[in-house]
C-alpha cells in the first residue's frame, strides 16, 4: 500500500525532519551492536539510504522501527561480529569525585575497566537494551517501540543485563 | 536478582521518593549506583547532524544517479554471503541506447552500483548495459559484455546476458566473464542457472561450466572463494594461447603480435595484473617462448633452439 497522505518521506522536508530526528540514536544503537563509530555511522547511513528508496512503502508511523531494524540487519549481513568495547567520556563530569585521594582514583580505574569489559561480554541483546537506556537515557517504553519487542521483553532483557554485570563483578 | 522490580523501576526512573529512600537502605544498592552511574559515562560521539545529512545526500545521489566509476572498494568480497560466478566471451553485441553504460578500459577496473543496491566490479575491457526503466517492473537484467563480478541483493529474478548464454540467479554474488568464443561461468557460493542456446543448467558452488571451441563442459570440485583478478591476477586452465595473450592485452594495454607461434596450443597457469614482465615471463618461459618489448607492442617467438 502506498502512502498518499502529506506526511511522505519521499518528500523532502519530511524526510529530513525523519533523519534529524533519529540520526543520532540509530547510530548510537548500531555502535552499540558493532563497537566502532565509523561503522556505526556508515551502518545508519545505509539504513538512510534504503529507507529512501523504500520511501513510498514505508508508513512514516512504522519508519522508525523500519530505521532500527535495516540496521540490524545491515549489521548481521556485513560485520565482523568482535568484542564490543566502548570508551569513557574524558571529561569527569561528577564534581564530587574531583579531589579523590590515588587510590580511589586507582580503584575507580579498574572499576571501568571491568565494567566496560562486563559490558562486552552482554549477549547483543541485552547490551543494547541497557546501553539504550543507560547512555541515551531511554525509557523501556521507547526501547521497545523503537526495537518492536514488548516493554516485558525489555525489562527482562535489562534485568539479565544487570544480573551479568553484578555477577561479572562481584566485589564492588 | 533480589528486588528485581524495584531494580528496574529504578533505572527506568519510576521510582516514587519513597520508594527511592527504602531502595537506598538495601545493600545492593552500592553495587548498583556504581554500576548504573559508570555506564552512563561510557561515550558515543554526537553527531554533526547537519553534516551528516549533506554526506548522505552525496550517498543518495550515487544511488540514483549512474553509477559512476568509483575506486574499486572489495571490502564487500570478504562478506560474500551467496554466489559468486565468473562468464568470459567477447563480441560488442548490445549498447542499449536508454541504458546505464558502465565501462572500463584496458588495465582498469570499475566498480558500480545498480538501481537496486546490488554491486558489480568490472575487470578490464569490459562493458555493462542496464535499462533503467524495466527496473520496476521486477525485470532485473543486465547486459555483459567482458567480465565481471556481482553481487545481488535478495528479489526477483536476476539475469545477466551475455553473447554466449544467460546467467540467472536469485539474489546472490558471482562474477561472469565472455571472450570471443569462450564463455565461462563459475558459481562460488549460493546457485546459479545457465542457459546456452537451448541447453541450461544449474551451477553449485566450487563448479563452473566452460564452453570453448563449440563444446561446453562443466568442472566440480573448485576450492576459489573469489575470481583471481579480484586479487589482480589473471589465471587459465587448458585455455588456448590466444585467449591467454588477448587477456594480458586487456589488462596491460598492450598490443602482442604472436603470429610465429601457434596460439591454439593451451595454457594452465597465471599471471600478474600489475607486472607485465613478469606476466611474459610466466607465460613464455612454461610454453618455451620469447618475448620483446618495444613501446606498446609485444612480439612473442618460439625460442630459438
Amino acid at each position: 500500500m502506498k502512502n498518499s497522505d502529506s506526511e511522505n518521506l519521499c518528500k523532502e522536508p519530511t524526510y529530513k525532519a525523519f533523519y534529524t530526528s533519529y540520526v543520532q540514536g540509530a547510530k548510537n544503537f548500531a555502535l552499540y551492536k558493532c563497537g566502532d563509530e565509523a561503522q556505526a555511522l556508515d551502518l545508519t547511513q545505509e539504513a538512510f539510504v534504503k529507507i529512501w528508496q523504500n520511501c513510498a512503502d514505508i508508513n512514516l508511523s512504522k519508519a522508525k522501527t523500519y530505521l532500527f531494524t535495516t540496521i540490524n540487519n545491515l549489521f548481521l549481513n556485513a560485520v565482523k561480529h568482535q568484542k564490543v568495547m566502548l570508551n569513557y567520556e574524558k571529561n569527569n563530569t561528577k564534581e564530587n569525585r574531583s579531589f579523590q585521594d590515588p587510590e580511589y582514583i586507582l580503584e575507580e580505574k579498574e572499576f571501568k575497566a571491568k565494567l566496560s569489559d562486563a559490558i562486552a561480554n552482554l549477549t547483543e541483546a541485552q547490551r543494547e537494551v541497557f546501553l539504550m537506556n543507560r547512555i541515551d537515557g531511554k525509557k523501556y517504553r521507547e526501547i521497545a517501540e523503537t526495537l518492536d519487542l514488548s516493554v516485558k521483553a525489555v525489562e527482562k532483557r535489562m534485568s539479565q543485563a544487570l544480573a551479568s554485570l553484578r555477577e561479572q563483578i562481584p566485589n564492588i | 536478582m533480589k528486588n528485581e522490580k524495584l531494580i528496574l523501576k529504578w533505572l527506568n526512573g519510576d521510582l516514587t521518593p519513597e520508594e527511592l529512600e527504602a531502595f537506598k537502605k538495601t545493600e545492593d544498592y552500592k553495587a548498583y549506583a556504581k554500576i548504573a552511574d559508570f555506564s552512563k559515562e561510557l561515550k558515543s560521539e554526537l553527531l554533526d547532524t547537519e553534516q551528516s545529512y549533506q554526506d548522505l545526500e552525496k550517498r543518495l545521489q550515487s544511488v540514483k544517479k549512474e553509477p559512476k566509476v568509483i575506486k574499486p572498494n572489495f571490502g564487500w568480497v570478504r562478506y560474500a554471503a551467496a554466489a559468486v560466478v565468473a562468464v568470459l566471451i567477447s563480441t560488442w553485441f548490445f549498447l542499449g541506447s536508454d541504458g546505464i553504460d558502465t565501462k572500463t578500459g584496458f588495465g582498469e577496473i570499475a566498480q558500480t552500483q545498480l538501481p537496486d543496491d546490488s554491486e558489480v566490479i568490472l575487470n578490464a575491457g569490459s562493458s555493462l548495459t542496464i535499462n533503467e526503466k524495466n527496473w520496476d517492473t521486477g525485470n532485473r537484467k543486465v547486459n555483459l559484455n567482458g567480465e565481471a563480478f556481482f553481487k545481488v541483493t535478495k528479489g526477483k529474478k536476476f539475469t545477466v546476458h551475455t553473447s554466449a548464454g544467460d546467467v540467472q540467479v536469485l539474489g546472490t554474488q558471482f562474477n561472469v566473464k565472455e571472450r570471443d568464443s569462450y564463455f565461462e561461468v563459475h558459481c562460488y557460493e549460493g546457485r546459479v542457472s545457465v542457459t546456452r542456446a537451448t541447453d541450461s543448467l544449474i551451477l553449485e558452488p566450487g563448479e563452473r561450466y566452460r564452453f570453448l571451441n563449440g563444446t561446453g563442459e562443466k568442472i566440480t570440485g573448485l576450492t576459489d572463494a573469489k575470481p583471481a583478478w579480484l586479487d589482480k591476477e589473471s589465471l587459465f586452465d587448458a585455455v588456448p594461447l590466444e585467449l591467454v595473450f588477448e587477456e594480458m592485452q586487456r589488462q596491460f594495454d598492450i598490443e602482442i603480435e604472436a603470429s610465429a607461434v601457434d596460439t591454439r596450443q593451451l595454457y594452465s597457469g597465471g599471471f600478474s595484473n600489475t607486472d607485465l614482465q613478469l606476466a611474459l615471463q610466466s607465460v613464455c618461459i612454461p610454453l618455451n617462448l620469447s618475448y620483446e618489448i618495444k613501446d606498446a607492442v609485444v612480439k612473442i617467438s618460439p625460442d630459438a633452439p
